[in-house]
């Protein structure tokens, strides 16, 4: 009991994490209909950013997070500016080909600059005591931060002007063309924050897992496997998936091997897509 | 709303004469809790041209997906030639001979007029050039026949979206707002086109707000209000009904 | 069927003469190299077929009907296994065993495309992708038959030449058949589907039937190429058949040619495995991301591909034959 109560919360903590890459890879989807593979290399960046940001100036991964999430920010304004506002309009494959472009431009150059060597932010371990629960202290800080971001992304979502402009975007670009909303701003904010929410699930990984210039693929696949449990374009879905992914991921790694793990994945998404395609809280039209 | 009506008045209408080729039979579709169309019977004869009609939201979209099988009824049949369509795909439904123009044309953007028809043609082909070239000849769209259907004017891509349902010879057409949006010229046109077909022995339910046009285009009117049959008869009866001067004036 | 906006028919005529015969030299040379060619030709040219069958096959299903796969690799990685597991477990003759991998592709695609082919737009974009991640873990969990993520060794046989005209013979069955389907009306059915299925379905095309059919062919000659491979290469493990860069690669060259043409595929294939070619031997450490700012650019100056650059332009005719 005691040990699957363990899996659980540990399958929590893990979807925390997934939480911050899905919601903006969701976000995106939502606001423009665009599905961003190059998401999960804008983790991968946040992951070096980091890395390199404690190795040289030996600032720790929370700390640097300042650094990182406006920097990310930024990144994502110029890649939406330059290049994802262009294929906005048109036909699915095009961006989803420009996305990927982008996300092998991005693991090349990082494969040159920061060669393919596993490396790691040797930051806290350890794990604390709760009851005959054995919780691990990175996990929890990592989980926690992303919990603050998600938070405060869903704030911003919900109580702001740009916010609620976003989601009336995402509802329906046509209508909030309509009532006055500037929607390529609008667009351009979603993928700005969403890359640096990504960035910022990077900088979270850095300490949890090895960073390398190909990281982004699995995590990338799995936030797909988040936001189609959650709903394409569902934001608080994507948090509410996100979880329910960690704690399957978890289970089932702890039934069976981490491979077969991955498989069960894979699973649950394409399980979902036949039986619910619009998850739990799509948007009815994709 | 529709629910004072008193009975009788609904069991004068919605009549299904003997020998009709299309027979709608206890129609209903629900959206969660709205019901968009409310246990609708009719019946028409071939060969006649009949009008839906009814204000906004009435049902009458919804009539025409449910009868040419683009969405699953919830209850009741449709019946073609006396034979059950209901269960039928979309696709089985067009090729037993019901074809349909949608409100917004739906044509194929980046295939050329010619190729649009093609497209669709079936039997052998061979003859499917032949087919194609000789349905734009009918609606007059033999000049921009290697036009892409995306380059076309609105009212060219109107006559294109019927030659294109003519093309495999249905005998049942339903034009969903043929004439919105359409200049009098080439509404004229529409109007020579479906009497002509008309007079071949092709079956129209035609729906449009251009009551004028209607009027005189339709030897019968049949009027949805909230998804209910209101009244059915023909174009001068109808439109002395109080019902349906209520329905669409009143408040 | 030519097209309207042609300035000068001529020209046209005459784009559309030179288009065909550089085709034709190419072919022509690609037949005569393994008389003549190093096996380093031979290899590089063998790599450009297989790119060229993996997009010929995925334009098929993707380029006519609209429908997005990402997985494409699956069916190349089913087709390797196959065969390897029917050379190295059942002793079968290595053509059976390539015949075997076709149909085995195909019954996956079959499989799989049915439930898949319901889903629309991104949907069946990331169902496909995770359809071919969910096979490629399987096939590594299932180590006794497939050799796990260690991989699988074939008898090693010096086979070059014969999987080289093998593989020559899958892109001209694969050009040939994608030629047949677009010069008949079932090209332009499947157009339709792409342009808007709904009408499509209304006008009596049958949908399903149609883009199940084009799916399993799809897959079946994608099968074939991983068959081929696995005989040649006589190495095969997860990792390298079921990469999501050869389902990229197969995008990109059809993007880059033109999707739902008969020749896109084949000349982006060329186009970008000479590109991909020169790049790797000059610039080996920023090759993938090389081909990512190729990829981009492709996307944005060239969206319709270059058969579509040249139509508009009046150089060769808007015909489906191109």
């Amino acid at each position: 009991m005691v040990t699957y109560l363990q899996v659980i919360i540990s399958g929590l903590l893990l979807g925390g994490v997934y939480a911050l890459l899905a919601g903006g890879l969701t976000l995106i989807f939502g606001v423009m209909r665009v599905i961003n593979l190059a998401h999960g290399e804008f983790l991968m960046l946040g992951a070096y950013a980091s890395y390199y940001l404690f190795m040289r100036l030996g600032l720790n991964p929370i700390v640097s997070l300042l650094l990182t999430l406006p920097l990310m920010f930024l990144i994502g304004w110029v890649a939406q500016r330059f290049l994802v506002t262009r294929v906005v309009r048109a036909p699915l494959l095009t961006s989803l080909l420009l996305t990927y472009g982008v996300s092998l431009a991005l693991t090349g150059g990082a494969q040159a600059l920061f060669t393919n060597d596993f490396r790691s932010v040797p930051f806290m371990s350890g794990a604390v005591n709760v009851g005959e629960l054995a919780l691990s202290i990175p996990r929890l800080v990592a989980c926690g931060i992303a919990l603050v971001l998600t938070a405060a992304a869903q704030y911003f979502l919900v109580r702001t002007r740009w916010g609620k402009a976003l989601r009336a975007t995402s509802q329906s670009a046509d209508v909030a063309l309509a009532c006055g909303i500037d929607i390529d701003r609008a667009r351009t904010l979603a993928f700005a924050i969403a890359v640096a929410l990504a960035g910022a699930a990077g900088t979270l990984t850095s300490f949890l897992y090895t960073v390398y210039p190909e990281m982004g693929r699995t995590f990338m696949l799995k936030a797909f496997a988040v936001i189609v449990l959650g709903g394409m374009g569902s934001f608080p879905g994507a948090f509410l998936g996100a979880l329910a992914l960690g704690v399957i991921e978890s289970t089932a790694g702890y039934l069976t091997t981490t491979q077969v793990a991955e498989a069960v994945i894979y699973v649950t998404l394409l399980g979902m897509l036949l039986l619910r395609p619009q998850g739990f809280f799509g948007l009815k039209e994709a | 709303m529709s629910g004072d009506r008193p009975a009788t008045a609904r069991a004068a209408i919605g009549s299904t004469p003997a020998g009709a080729i299309l027979e709608v039979a206890g129609l209903t579709r629900r959206f969660g809790g709205v019901i968009a169309v409310n246990d609708v019977s009719f019946g028409i004869v071939a060969g006649t041209v009949t009008g839906l009609i009814g204000p906004n939201g009435s049902g009458k979209s919804t009539l025409f997906r449910l009868i040419s099988a683009e969405m699953p009824a919830h209850s009741g049949e449709v019946r073609l030639r006396g034979q059950p369509i209901t269960r039928r795909s979309a696709s089985e439904v067009n090729r037993l001979g019901l074809g349909r123009t949608f409100q917004l044309s739906r044509l194929y953007p980046a295939m050329t007029a010619t190729e649009n028809l093609v497209a669709v043609t079936r039997g052998e082909a061979k003859h499917a050039l032949e087919r194609a070239a000789a349905s734009l000849d009918f609606v007059g769209l033999t000049a921009v026949a290697d036009e892409f259907a995306a380059n076309l004017s609105y009212g060219q891509q109107k006559l294109l979206e019927f030659a294109r349902v003519l093309v495999n010879d249905p005998d049942v057409i339903l034009l969903d707002e043929p004439f919105a949006g359409v200049n009098p010229v080439m509404e004229e046109r529409m109007v020579a086109h479906i009497h002509a077909l008309r007079d071949r022995g092709k079956t129209f339910l035609i729906t449009d707000h251009e009551i004028r046009l209607i009027m005189a285009l339709c030897s019968r009117l049949i009027v949805l209000d909230h998804g209910e049959l209101l009244a059915d008869g023909d174009p001068a009866t109808v439109r002395a009904d109080a019902r349906v001067i209520d329905a669409y004036f009143g408040t | 069927m030519a097209g309207p906006l042609i300035a000068d028919q001529r020209a046209a005529a005459r784009g559309q003469r030179i288009y065909a015969m550089l085709l034709a030299v190419t072919a022509g040379v690609i037949m005569v190299i393994p008389a003549f060619g190093s096996n380093y030709t031979k290899t590089f040219v063998m790599q450009g077929l297989m790119s060229c069958a993996l997009a010929g096959s995925w334009n098929l299903i993707s380029g006519f009907t609209g429908y997005v796969s990402f997985g494409h690799a699956a069916f190349f990685g089913i087709g390797s296994y196959a065969a390897g597991i029917a050379i190295v477990h059942g002793g079968i003759p290595a053509p059976l065993a390539i015949a075997i991998a076709g149909a085995a592709a195909a019954a996956v695609g079959l499989t799989f495309g049915y439930p898949a082919l319901r889903l629309r737009g991104p949907y069946f974009a990331v169902g496909m992708l995770g359809v071919a991640e969910a096979i490629r873990v399987a096939v590594t969990v299932a180590e006794p038959v497939t050799g796990g993520g260690k991989g699988l060794v074939l008898p090693p046989e010096d086979v070059l030449d014969a999987a080289y005209y093998a593989m020559l013979a899958v892109v001209t069955t694969t050009v040939l058949v994608t030629y047949r389907v677009a010069t008949l009306p079932v090209g332009l059915r499947l157009l339709a589907i792409r342009e808007d299925e709904v009408a499509a379905e209304m006008n009596g095309i049958q949908v399903t039937r149609l883009k199940l059919g084009a799916f399993a062919v799809s897959a079946l000659f994608a099968g074939l190429a991983g068959g081929i491979y696995a005989w040649q290469i006589s190495y095969i493990d997860p990792g390298t058949v079921f990469a999501g860069s050869l389902t990229v690669r197969a995008i990109a060259m059809t993007m880059l040619g033109g999707q739902g043409t008969v020749f896109g595929p084949v000349v982006g294939s060329i186009l970008l495995s000479g590109i991909s070619e020169a790049l790797w031997t000059r610039f080996p450490f920023i090759h993938t991301a090389l081909s990512g700012v190729l990829i981009v650019a492709i996307v944005l100056f060239l969206p319709g591909g270059i058969t579509q650059f040249l139509q508009n332009r009046g150089w060769i005719p808007r015909s489906r034959r191109l």
